[in-house]
């Protein structure tokens, strides 16, 4: 059977599966609903397992399966493209959707309707990654957004509901702007496909004027809100620290990055898209600073990850503005573009890690704020965890965010500062890495030793309060993502290999690869190790500094800045308008 | 020119709802009115095409078919004009240059001109909108709206209809929960408790 007839499983076996799970609802009796749910789960997240496997041979010799879905005419169909790029977002989605699934069986809230509705999420993040039609693109951030909605509320607390309004309210007002983009371009080019859109954009005078600048920026502007870079980051601390810990796992690791490489087939194609991936590179290296430096002045566990999210997406998105600038085809954007993927992979790997981890401390324990939580690990132990699982996962993840070597941290940080070193957005990255350590010294707080005079940790005053064991699904999703951070870590130079190799499908110089075209840069050499040992120390005066009273002074007023809807609003039409002047007067 | 204008007077009253007003459920309905605005401009631009509804005859669509693949889906109004006027010509199968004004164009050369100016079609873009746009008026009930915007828009209606119903529902949750309808007062009231 040809690839092109099960391409679609990746999409529409996670729908199955929710239907599955609807299914699963109508049963009263308890054994069958769990059984059916269970079926369904396994359809959505471990069938589509077997389409990647099959498709790699495919994808790795730089192939791609293209052309309409259902073979409706091209005028009116729907194009899609399955090549590297859909594969390796697709292993990031299906692989941390997996684990956290398997979480929520031990924790938050779970039943058929959450494995439907998280599958349904899975199956739209599946399809905006192969989908090359502008308006099949708007659908699948739609549903899912919807679904993302409806999970972030789903942990039913006041806060979770305030939280997913404002992402739905600032999120939905985006994307009526990506509709008028939609337009834009409709009525310009006649074409809805990226390569005609492309082409019809190409051939007219001036890539259509104003109004080509101005649907090019409302669509950039609508997918940033997604993927929450400064300026359009504000709804997302807020939904990710209150969404049940699987969801924010999936929503920190995977949500905002698919719409992220979605987007660089977009800006890839037309003309002014390198321009456009160039200011979102700048704004992606402020957003690592600005957010670090607002994480390390939070008191919220999960708030202080959250914060940490938009840090490392900026990252991501510092690299692969810069990559799309010089384009994926030249060495140095190939380097960029394999190490802003591979950062993203293995943050959401880490983060993921993190919000399982310390969800089950925090849980656990009962408490969450930072200052107030000690000894998290003997907490873990008296409920029952022998073998202290949570404590060793939360210190891999947070070696491998502060990128200490050899996590899969380090290596994807070194790929992607190499390629930008020299330039202004290196020592803002750098900065940034300095208020990582900080942080992460900071949270890693609620695993030391209790001081003996403090008597502020509510379980050891309350010792009768029968205490709930960690759940093996914890254990088990947690133990999984650990082996996978230190695994890809240590097999991090054959991923870039494998990374380069898979971006290289599509129109390609002829006769080379991009993997032969982009070298992997030295991990282990005096410099890194140098460059490590540089951020070890000074993360660790930064953390010091920020004890001082003038420090924790200037955090408070981070800490305790204004934040409204209205903010949400404003920041958007601040960042059209500075994207759209941006493409006019460059 | 002056629905362009009536348009982005509701579309600016929707998004200062959505900015200005406390209210979460006037909040809601602004988001309703943006929405609404976006999907009338589009309804809009394919029915500068033409007016007649987009109904395909077993054999247009066939044309149409065979056009669109040649073009992009200017083209398939295009054949399906061609088709509907009584002559197959060759112009159904030029490779339109894929725009809604060269659908115009396409109809134009379709029920007047004939075989003979099929070439022209693939001539500058911009002398086609305008010769399109000329002959556009003679055409009556040939002109048929360009359906893809149309098929869009039921979609992002269905969107919209679902996102409103998940906002209204999570508005009244909030009511439960805070007791209020006013935006900063929640804001107040859920990020002052513990």
């Amino acid at each position: 059977m040809s690839p092109d007839r099960f391409i679609f499983g990746v999409v529409m076996l996670p729908l199955l599966g929710a239907a599955i799970a609807f299914i699963a609802k109508a049963f009263g009796r308890d054994r069958w609903t769990k059984g059916l749910e269970y079926l369904g789960a396994f359809v959505g997240l471990g069938l589509p397992w077997v389409v990647m496997v099959a498709t790699l041979p495919l994808v790795l010799e730089g192939g791609a399966l293209e052309g309409v879905v259902g073979l409706w005419n091209p005028a009116v169909g729907i194009f899609y493209r399955f090549d590297g790029l859909a594969w390796m977002v697709n292993l990031l989605g299906f692989s941390v959707a997996g684990a956290a699934w398997i979480y929520s069986l031990g924790s938050g809230p779970k039943g058929p309707a959450f494995t439907a509705v998280f599958l349904i999420q899975t199956s739209a993040l599946a399809a905006t990654s192969m989908t090359a039609d502008i308006f099949n693109l708007f659908v699948c951030l739609e549903v899912m957004g919807i679904a993302s909605y409806v999970l972030i509320a789903s942990s039913d607390k006041p806060g979770s509901f305030l939280a997913a309004f404002s992402y739905l309210m600032v999120s939905g007002t985006a994307m009526v702007f990506f509709l008028l983009g939609i337009y834009g371009f409709y009525r310009l080019t006649g074409y809805l496909s990226y390569q005609g859109i492309a082409t019809g954009l190409a051939s007219l005078p001036n890539f259509g004027g104003v109004t080509g600048i101005l649907s090019l920026a409302l669509i950039t502007a609508a997918v940033a809100i997604r993927v929450a870079i400064m300026p359009l980051y504000g709804w997302l601390p807020d939904s990710h620290a209150l969404a049940p810990h699987p969801v924010s796992a999936v929503l920190s690791g995977v949500l905002i990055k698919t719409p992220l490489f979605a987007l660089s087939r977009v800006l890839l194609l037309l003309p002014l898209g390198a321009q456009a991936g160039e200011l979102m590179g700048y704004a992606g290296a402020i957003t690592a600073l600005v957010a670090v430096v607002i994480a390390l002045a939070q008191k919220d566990s999960k708030r202080l990850l959250a914060y940490h999210t938009v840090s490392q997406i900026g990252y991501v998105v510092a690299a692969w503005g810069a990559a799309i600038a010089v384009g994926v085809h030249t060495s140095l954007g190939a380097l960029l573009m394999a190490g802003a993927f591979l950062h993203a992979l293995f943050h959401a790997l880490f983060k993921g890690l993190l919000f399982l981890s310390v969800g089950t401390a925090t849980d656990t324990a009962g408490e969450r704020n930072v200052y107030q939580l000690r000894g998290a690990g003997r907490i873990l132990g008296r409920a029952g965890e022998r073998f202290p699982v949570t404590t060793l996962t939360f210190f891999v993840a947070a070696l491998a965010i502060t990128a200490m070597p050899p996590m899969n941290g380090f290596a994807s940080k070194t790929f992607l500062t190499y390629g930008l070193k020299g330039t202004w957005q290196y020592s803002l990255l750098f900065a940034a890495s300095l208020g990582t350590m900080a942080s992460f010294i900071k949270l890693s707080r609620i695993f030391w030793p209790p001081k003996k005079s403090t008597l502020t940790e509510p379980v050891e005053t309350n010792p009768d309060k029968p205490m709930d064991p960690v759940h093996p699904a914890r254990k088990i999703a947690q133990g999984l993502l650990a082996l996978a951070c230190i695994g890809t870590g240590l097999g991090a130079p054959a991923l870039f290999a494998l990374t380069t190799e898979l971006f290289s499908s599509g129109p390609r110089a002829a006769g080379t690869t991009l993997g032969a075209l982009a070298r992997a840069p030295q991990l282990y050499s005096v410099d890194t190790l140098q460059t490590t040992l540089w951020i070890l120390i000074g993360g660790i005066m930064v953390f010091l500094g920020a004890g001082t009273p003038w420090g924790s002074g200037l955090l408070r007023v981070v800490r305790e800045r204004p934040r409204s809807f209205r903010g949400l609003f404003v920041s958007f039409s601040l960042g059209v308008a500075g994207l759209s002047a941006w493409l006019l007067f460059i | 020119m002056i629905e362009r204008i009536a348009l982005f007077v509701l579309f600016l009253l929707g998004f200062a709802v959505i900015v200005g007003h406390k209210n979460v459920v006037k909040k809601i309905f602004g988001l309703n009115i943006i929405n609404n605005a976006a999907v009338i401009l589009f309804v809009l631009e394919g029915a500068k095409v033409g007016n007649q509804a987009p109904i395909l005859t077993t054999g247009a669509a066939v044309a149409g078919a065979a056009a669109g693949s040649a073009g992009g889906s200017g083209g398939a109004v295009a054949g399906a004009v061609a088709q509907m006027s009584g002559e197959v010509t060759p112009v159904a199968l030029a490779p339109a240059a894929g725009t809604v004004d060269s659908a115009c164009a396409a109809i134009a050369e379709a029920s007047g001109a004939g075989p003979g100016a099929a070439a022209g079609l693939t001539g500058d873009l911009a002398g086609n909108v305008a010769e399109g746009a000329n002959s556009l008026a003679n055409l009556g009930a040939f002109s048929v709206v360009d359906p893809v915007p149309q098929a869009l828009m039921l979609t992002a209606i269905v969107i919209g209809v679902c996102i409103t119903a998940l906002a209204l529902a999570l508005a009244f949750r909030l009511y439960k929960a805070t007791g209020t309808f006013d935006i900063d007062e929640m804001y107040r009231r859920i990020h002052h408790e513990p």
